[in-house]
């Protein structure tokens, strides 16, 4: 089994802005040296924007280092290629990896595989005895569309797998696991870890990195602060976020919290907040509705937590109007529909607003330009250069400190900026309900702090927030809920 | 390398040979325009021959109704030329309808059942295109010439040449005027900034409440009738009669230039020049030299190859040359 190091690497990112302004440069990486070493699990902790995901983009090939170089074993690289690092045993998990819809799993692995002939069988063979050691439950003839959210996640990781890496790098595995198969996941990275492979983690998670990797390094605007055996939690939170907003943000958001009991009457007229009547849904291929009621009262924050599979991303489609429920009603203070008319911009007029768990291609879209994202419900009827709709866009912008043209691409951005440039964009319609849907994927403590300033806020105004969430320890604190409502098999218990 | 020259500079000859490069751009213009607007819309219309084909059918048709002749006649004489104008208006009104028509159908089979738009307008297309040389050919031809033609449409609805002998006419100008307007349309108007939002971004913009299906039908059809405005112009500006086959792959040349100018209307004026010019000089060039047909359409098609291989390549030289200069 090979090391890897990566030697003073640098890597800068140049800007185009606007016609006229100056070429901006920003330093992604800053003269970073670091070891990765067979058999040891290593994580790479730091806040959205910190680093993390081009340090391991350019060890695995997608990005060319500005300068320093890469040594894999014996060999040294001034840059490799994605083919380079993949021969040399180097292979890539992404969080939500791009595969071909319309193919099987096995077709999808055994796309860019070496060799002349795809010889399905004998590839299924293996690809099965990579899940089997893996513990990975995964029908090879699916087609991939109809995976899941994990699914898909372990379908790339079999991909990688079977090219027999030295070196396995992940990204942010944890955030769309469910919390038993990560436990599951994590012990069998251990186990393969012990003979001999070696394992990037990338992750926002403080504590995951604290039980399950052998050593950490921390990063900050690109900066390495930290490399070393693992710390305790407290350490690591201190050096990623020394300003410690996270923890002063959450004691003001329970404190703008009052805590009272469920004051919202389903079923009487002027209902305020929203309220869900017997709503139901059959989609093809995933976890129906049956008979949904509930009700988010105004000004409060209510959760609904369900495990992946429990119907809680059907509930989002449904909610957002992406999806045709058979029955049911939804009722917010401007307008009652029924589930024949629940669609996008009926919703949208009755004031619901919504955060999909999708941001890039729901929420957004990467080839949009950003004042286009910003501007979806504001574009004047006519348009003229400067507009008011312009002046919104740069305001957010400048209030999100994102230092961006307007007509950059939406695909410049990263996840933690486009989530709140979702959430911005949102907000800004003063709507009477919110719904976020995982609204803490992918962000680290600081963004994920101020996500739950800007909600007790928007509560404090009036708005009904509802949150869809798959992880129990979402905002950390159970007491920034008023509410809390489990999901499980399509109903609520 | 005479035959060179003749290719490259041929179209600039003579008035002739450079008017009609520009009258051919003109109508080009019109149908590219057309080809852009559905692509901006996220949709892709093959049926680009059949909306000319019928559109100028329907145009030599109605201009040569007794009715509209008789207009003609009184506007020839001296008399009022109000008649005359109602019937150039009404077949202008006509021909926008029948392609608009023809593009509506795919789009509605779009929006509706989920059917591909690509196979839909083909197939309707394709299987209109005999029909309409059927008509030409048999019930609608003018039996006193020897041509598979329609009647020719009298002298007060042809368009004035600008640049005789050539057919160059007021129709590239607006043509031009055209691809401006839906340039400022897709950019200066909510309509037009979500209908390329839906294209781009189908799913987001069923998020944020567009109504994406209209957007379909509505790209669609307004793709349809700007090929039917340039199968009217047809008419009215450069063959005064409906003959057999005068679409003769305008639709698909549309396309093309649609394509190379990237769904920008704004950049179809250059673009559709530029694929008049090379259409004009290889016909020159076998004209004047023993160049065979088949070569230049080779000529042609590594040209093209290289214009819409450009872009890439210069964005590649120019990240080449960042670097040496950094070193």
């Amino acid at each position: 089994m090979k090391k890897a190091e990566l030697r003073h690497i640098r890597k800068i990112f140049e800007t185009r802005g606007d016609a006229g302004e100056e070429v901006r440069s920003v330093a992604a990486l800053d003269d970073v040296t670091l070891t990765f070493n067979p058999g040891e699990i290593h994580a790479i902790l730091g806040e959205n924007g910190a680093g993390k995901s081009t340090l391991v983009h350019i060890l695995s090939g997608l990005h060319r280092p500005t300068s320093g170089v890469i040594a894999i074993g014996d060999s040294v690289f001034n840059a490799v290629t994605p083919s380079q690092a993949i021969g040399n045993g180097i292979a890539m998990v992404h969080q939500r990896p791009l595969l071909c819809d319309e193919l099987t799993v096995t077709e999808n692995i055994l796309l860019g595989s070496p060799g002349f002939l795809a010889r399905k069988p004998k590839a299924a063979e293996k690809i099965r005895a990579a899940a089997d050691a893996w513990g990975i439950e995964l029908d090879l003839s699916r087609k991939t569309h109809t995976l899941s959210a994990a699914e898909r996640f372990y379908a790339a990781l079999l991909g990688a797998l079977l090219r027999s890496p030295d070196l396995l790098i992940l990204d942010e595995p944890a955030s769309i696991l469910a919390a038993g198969e990560h436990e599951r996941f994590f012990t069998a990275l251990r186990a393969h870890c012990s003979n001999g492979l070696g394992a990037v983690l990338i992750t926002h998670r403080v504590a995951e990195a604290v039980r399950w990797s052998d050593r950490v390094s921390v990063l900050r605007e690109g900066k390495l602060l930290y490399s070393g055996a693992a710390k305790t939690l407290d350490e690591l939170e201190r050096m990623i976020d020394p300003e410690g907003l996270a923890s002063r943000t959450a004691r003001l958001a329970l404190a703008s919290d009052q805590k009272e009991g469920q004051a919202c009457k389903i079923g009487t007229d002027g209902t305020a907040g929203l309220s869900v009547r017997d709503l139901s849904a059959s989609p093809p291929n995933r976890t129906p509705l049956s008979g949904l009621t509930f009700c988010a009262p105004p000004g409060k924050i209510t959760a609904i937590y369900g495990l992946p599979g429990s119907g809680l991303s059907t509930l989002e489609d449904a909610l957002s109007g992406m999806l045709r429920c058979t029955s049911g009603s939804l009722a917010t203070s401007a307008a009652v529909l029924e589930a024949s008319e629940v669609a996008p911009s009926a919703l949208r007029k009755a004031g619901l607003a919504c955060v999909p768990s999708n941001r890039t291609w729901r929420g957004s879209n990467p080839e949009l330009a950003i004042g286009h994202m910003l501007c979806a419900y504001r574009m004047p009827r006519f348009i003229s250069s400067k507009n008011e709709a312009e002046v919104f866009a740069k305001k957010i912008l400048e209030d999100e400190r994102i230092n961006a043209p307007l007509s950059r691409k939406t695909s410049t951005l990263s996840g933690g900026q486009l989530q709140r440039l979702v959430l911005d964009r949102e907000l800004a319609e003063k709507p009477s309900v919110l719904v976020l849907s995982e609204p803490e994927w992918g962000l680290d403590i600081k963004s994920a702090a101020a996500l739950r300033l800007k909600l007790a806020q928007a509560a404090q105004e009036g708005t009904a927030v509802l949150v869809l969430t798959d992880n129990p320890d979402s905002f950390r604190d159970p007491s920034f809920f008023s509410n809390v409502l489990v999901m499980e098999e399509g109903v609520l218990i | 390398m005479n035959a060179f020259a003749e290719f490259a500079l041929g179209p600039f000859s003579s008035l002739w040979h450079a008017g009609n490069l520009l009258d051919k751009a003109g109508l080009l213009m019109f149908a590219s325009t057309g080809a852009a607007f559905a692509l901006k819309s996220g949709t892709f219309n093959l049926g680009g021959e059949a909306q000319i084909y019928a559109s100028a059918l329907v145009t030599a048709m109605i201009l040569s109704t007794p009715s509209a002749v008789a207009a003609a006649e009184l506007a020839g004489s001296g008399g009022s030329a109000g008649p005359a104008l109602f019937f150039f208006a009404l077949a202008c009104a006509l021909a926008l309808a029948a392609g608009g028509l023809l593009g509506f159908i795919p789009g509605e089979l779009k929006a509706r059942f989920g059917a591909s738009e690509l196979l839909t307008s083909f197939l309707l297309s394709a299987a209109l295109l005999p029909v309409i040389d059927f008509l030409i050919a048999g019930p609608l031809r003018d039996e006193g010439k020897n041509l598979l033609a329609t009647p020719a449409i009298a002298d007060a609805f042809r368009m004035r040449s600008l640049l005789p002998p050539s057919l160059m006419n007021a129709s590239f100008f607006l043509a031009c005027g055209t691809a401006t307007v839906a340039a400022l349309f897709l950019s200066r108007t909510r309509a037009g900034y979500r209908l390329s939002v839906a294209g781009t971004a189908p799913e987001f913009a069923r998020f944020a409440g567009f109504p994406v299906k209209r957007i379909t039908v509505a790209g669609m059809t307004a793709s349809g009738a700007l090929h039917g405005l340039a199968g009217f112009f047809a008419i009215v500006g450069t063959w005064f009669m409906c003959h057999q086959g005068l679409s003769s792959g305008m639709g698909w040349s549309a396309l093309a230039i649609a394509l190379i100018a990237r769904h920008n209307p704004l950049a179809v004026i250059p673009a559709s020049l530029l694929y008049a010019w090379i259409e004009s000089a290889s016909d020159i060039a076998v004209l004047s030299s023993r160049v065979s047909f088949d070569s230049t359409a080779i000529v042609q098609g590594v040209i093209f190859l290289f214009i819409s291989a450009k872009l890439p390549i210069a964005g590649q030289l120019r990240a080449v040359l960042k670097k040496r200069r950094a070193r």
